[in-house]
């Protein structure tokens, strides 16, 4: 399936919906809810809450995410904000301030 | 064309407000304000519902609402168009729908260079007085209409810009009423001989309007 690119000069000030994977190399400010994965880019800056499969970070992320499979925070990404996730990954120097919930009571 | 190009896949839709100043290849939906300095391509299959203002466009999809653009819009023959269309250039292929205004003139100082080929453009007045300022690549829309005229009046006096010294010559001149600016170039010829012989015409008025604008002051 065919990926969708926010290129690195993009700025998205809204709401991103949809069945395709998602590359963010820009900014994106608002919410994006996939039923795919997002690869948050190092370029790129999120300002949004998503609500998505799985998500992969090398970027910047400010927000809340509800991933349904994994989340992934890289080296070089950088998280504030809540994650609730069944699996979540955070690489040896990567910055992470927020809440963490995997839902182990269920 | 920036370094990468930005796709919405077809499955994807953008609600918002979108800019950037790399192309864009829309294959899914968006529904608010693009505003790029660069392409826009519709594809078959996608369906944009936007006030867009870009550099160019290429639409062979849906789109609804207003498109500018600096240089050319073109409307494949799978398009379904319907809205007001801004662009010195308006490309309609055979078996394209469109519902709306086209306005090949509406864009004021937005012909960089190339485009002044087109042949509707040519005798409109405004546009070449538009076209020096080509420095601006990417100039006003529509809704924001400068005045052209002022830019290249402006450009002439630029190299005499320091006061020289028949400014002093000058100042009698000034004495009959001059209220416009361009009477005192009119009446460069009677003052000239008396001052310099040597300067040409034009640095001599220049340097007189600044007088004149000094007394005003």
């Amino acid at each position: 399936m065919a990926n969708t690119v926010i290129g690195s000069t993009i700025v998205i000030d809204g709401e991103i919906t949809g069945s395709d994977a998602l590359v963010v190399q820009g900014a994106v400010k608002g919410r994006i809810q996939l039923t795919e994965s997002v690869f948050v880019e190092n370029s790129a800056r999120l300002e949004a809450d998503l609500d998505v499969e799985t998500v992969e970070i090398g970027g910047v992320v400010t927000g809340n995410i509800n991933a349904r499979g994994k989340v992934e925070i890289k080296a070089e990404g950088k998280m504030v904000g809540d994650i609730k996730a069944p699996r979540i990954l955070i690489a040896d120097g990567a910055l992470f301030k927020g809440n963490i919930d995997m839902d182990v009571g269920r | 064309m920036a370094e990468a190009t930005t796709i919405i896949a077809a499955g994807t839709t953008i609600r918002g407000h979108l800019q950037g100043t790399e192309d864009l290849l829309v294959q899914g939906a968006v529904q608010g304000t693009v505003r790029l300095d660069g392409a826009i391509t519709v594809d078959a299959g996608a369906r944009v519902d936007a006030d867009a203002e870009v550099v160019a466009a290429s639409v062979a999809g849906i789109f609804v609402g207003r498109l500018a653009a600096a240089e050319v819009i073109e409307l494949e023959a799978t398009a379904r168009v319907r809205g007001d269309l801004f662009a010195p250039r308006i490309v309609i292929r055979d078996g394209a729908t469109f519902d709306g205004t086209l306005d090949t003139l509406a864009l004021p100082g937005a012909v960089p260079a190339g485009p002044s080929s087109t042949p509707a453009a040519t005798p409109v007045a405004p546009r070449p007085a538009a076209a020096p300022p080509a420095s601006n690549p990417r100039p006003a829309f529509p809704p924001v209409t400068r005045p052209p005229v002022s830019a290249p009046v402006a450009l002439p006096p630029a190299p005499v810009a320091p006061p020289p010294a028949p400014v002093v010559v000058a100042a009698p001149a000034p004495v009959p009423v001059e209220t416009t600016i361009q009477t005192p170039a009119l009446e460069a010829s009677p003052v000239e001989p008396d001052a310099d012989d040597d300067e040409p015409e034009l640095p001599d008025a220049a340097a007189r309007k600044q007088v004149v604008v000094k007394k005003r002051k």
